[in-house]
């Protein structure tokens, strides 16, 4: 039974108001709005396909009812969509993310670089709710915890790699994995000659028996 | 307020037979239809939002949204948007085309039109929005001249709605798109119950309360069960020359968009 459009309408003013309201806080983002003005942008995350509208500086979020073809099509799972967004990785590396992307190229880069220029300041969202100071108090907290999180994950890194590769000698170091590719390949490179060079000797042997 | 039964509804298809045509349950010479239909949005203009969302509990909105994801209105179109009223479907038209498009807001009621009129140029639009008073059955415009047409929620409230689907056709260029949202038959038999009891015993009490109006409500309830039902619709609008017709039910069916392609 299909489902009632009635609810995929619901739930895509509900994405087009939230992003919206969104949008408001990076004001960096509007210019690339207004490039983006008029523009018709397919994203398919099966099975749910969503058309994103550029139009009055705002995004319109629709599901795909309408048969009229967009200008681009993104492709892809929602995480490798995600992964595409997040990534500091230039446009020519897209297709590394399982990402298939068609249409018109101008569009795509124009997209590509208004979410880049995404910086949403969440603190002046909150603001808004619970007056300036709380705001500023909970954003302060937030970057501070964020900031100690990083350094916590990069030290726990360190130690774990150096426990495993110098204290404990479970796996072998950096540099002596490198060394040791490097042979590997050097071997790999030796044998293939190695096998060419027998492969000619026994042709050379069916073209002339008697020698 | 009684609820409706089979021997009190008369035949929708017997609708304009000997100069006589429904008005609700009512049979009404033909050219007095018009004039009724006036009076009762003449009633409930000025309360026409306020009831829709109490009537539908919101609802209408999604249906008019669903309305336009379906459009395939982009930038630099026109529009018209018929029964337009107080101007939910022309706003966000307008939001879409843009300053190089065009959305006419018509409607052949003027106390709709004033409040549609007053209701977007307070919200601040009006650069590519014009407001015409207009019969559906006989448009004012030039032949393939827009991109995309739409009436919400007015074409029961037509005299002749063959002759209205055959105007929009003309004024439609091809290519352009006729969509049709407007009440229809709940799928659902459970539903259908259910409906039918909101309808003829909470609606004109509503009307009463906060319109001061229960007969026109009375008629929103008699008029949607005289609609034609999905299938006839999409069978008058093949009839009139439209094609690719199909219609989406929405809410089990309570209402239906119905969409066809000027070829």
């Amino acid at each position: 039974m299909a489902i009632d459009p009635v609810i995929v309408s619901s739930m895509t003013a509900a994405i087009e108001e939230a992003i919206n309201k969104t949008l408001q806080y990076s004001p960096a983002s509007q210019k690339h709005i207004d490039q983006l003005d008029g523009a018709v942008i397919d994203i398919c995350t099966d099975p749910f396909n969503i058309r994103l509208q550029f139009g009055n500086q705002r995004i319109f979020i629709h599901h795909q009812t309408d048969e009229s073809p967009a200008q681009a099509t993104i492709s892809g799972s929602p995480l490798a969509l995600l992964r595409l967004a997040t990534s500091s990785e230039s446009l020519t590396n897209l297709g590394k993310n399982s990402v298939v992307i068609e249409g018109d190229s101008e569009t795509i880069q124009q997209l590509y670089a208004f979410v880049k220029t995404l910086d949403i300041d969440y603190e002046a969202m909150l603001a808004e709710i619970t007056g300036g100071i709380p705001a500023h108090f909970i954003g302060s907290s937030f970057r501070s915890l964020r900031r100690w999180t990083k350094s916590a994950n990069e030290s726990m890194e360190s130690n774990i790699e150096e426990y495993l590769q110098e204290e404990g000698r479970q796996v072998p170091a950096r540099v002596e994995t490198e060394i040791f590719a490097d042979e590997v390949d050097e071997l790999t490179l030796a044998v293939d000659r190695l096998a060419a060079r027998i492969e000619l000797l026994v042709q050379q042997k069916k073209e002339s028996p008697n020698t | 307020m009684s609820q409706i039964t089979d021997s009190q509804k008369p035949e929708a298809s017997a609708h304009q037979t000997g100069g006589q045509t429904h008005f609700g349950y009512k049979n009404v010479p033909i050219q007095e239809k018009e004039a009724r239909v006036a009076d009762v949005f003449h009633s409930v203009a000025s309360k026409y939002d306020l009831m829709n969302d109490l009537m539908s509990a919101g609802i209408h909105r999604l249906w008019k949204r669903f309305t336009i994801e379906t459009s395939g209105v982009r930038k630099g179109h026109r529009v018209l948007d018929i029964a337009g009223g107080t101007g939910d479907l022309t706003m966000k038209f307008a939001d879409i085309v843009g300053d190089d498009g065009e959305v006419v807001l018509a409607d052949i009621n003027a106390s709709m039109l004033k409040v549609g009129r007053d209701r977007l140029l307070d919200k601040g639009y009006g650069r590519n929005i014009e407001f015409v008073q207009a019969n559906a059955e006989c448009l004012p415009f030039p032949d393939n001249h827009f991109d995309c047409v739409s009436i919400a929620f007015g074409l029961r409230n037509v005299t002749n709605k063959d002759r209205a689907i055959e105007s929009m056709l003309r004024v439609l260029k091809p290519g352009g798109r006729l969509l049709i949202l407007e009440f229809s038959k709940p799928v659902l038999p459970i539903i259908s119950k259910a409906y039918d009891l909101y309808s003829f015993t909470a609606l004109p009490v509503m009307g009463k309360l906060i319109a001061g109006d229960s007969e026109s409500y009375q008629y929103l309830a008699e008029s949607i069960r005289m609609h034609p039902d999905q299938e006839t619709l999409k069978a008058m609008m093949e009839t009139a020359g439209f094609a690719r017709c199909k219609f989406y039910n929405m809410t089990a069916g309570v209402v239906a968009l119905h969409t066809g392609i000027k070829p």
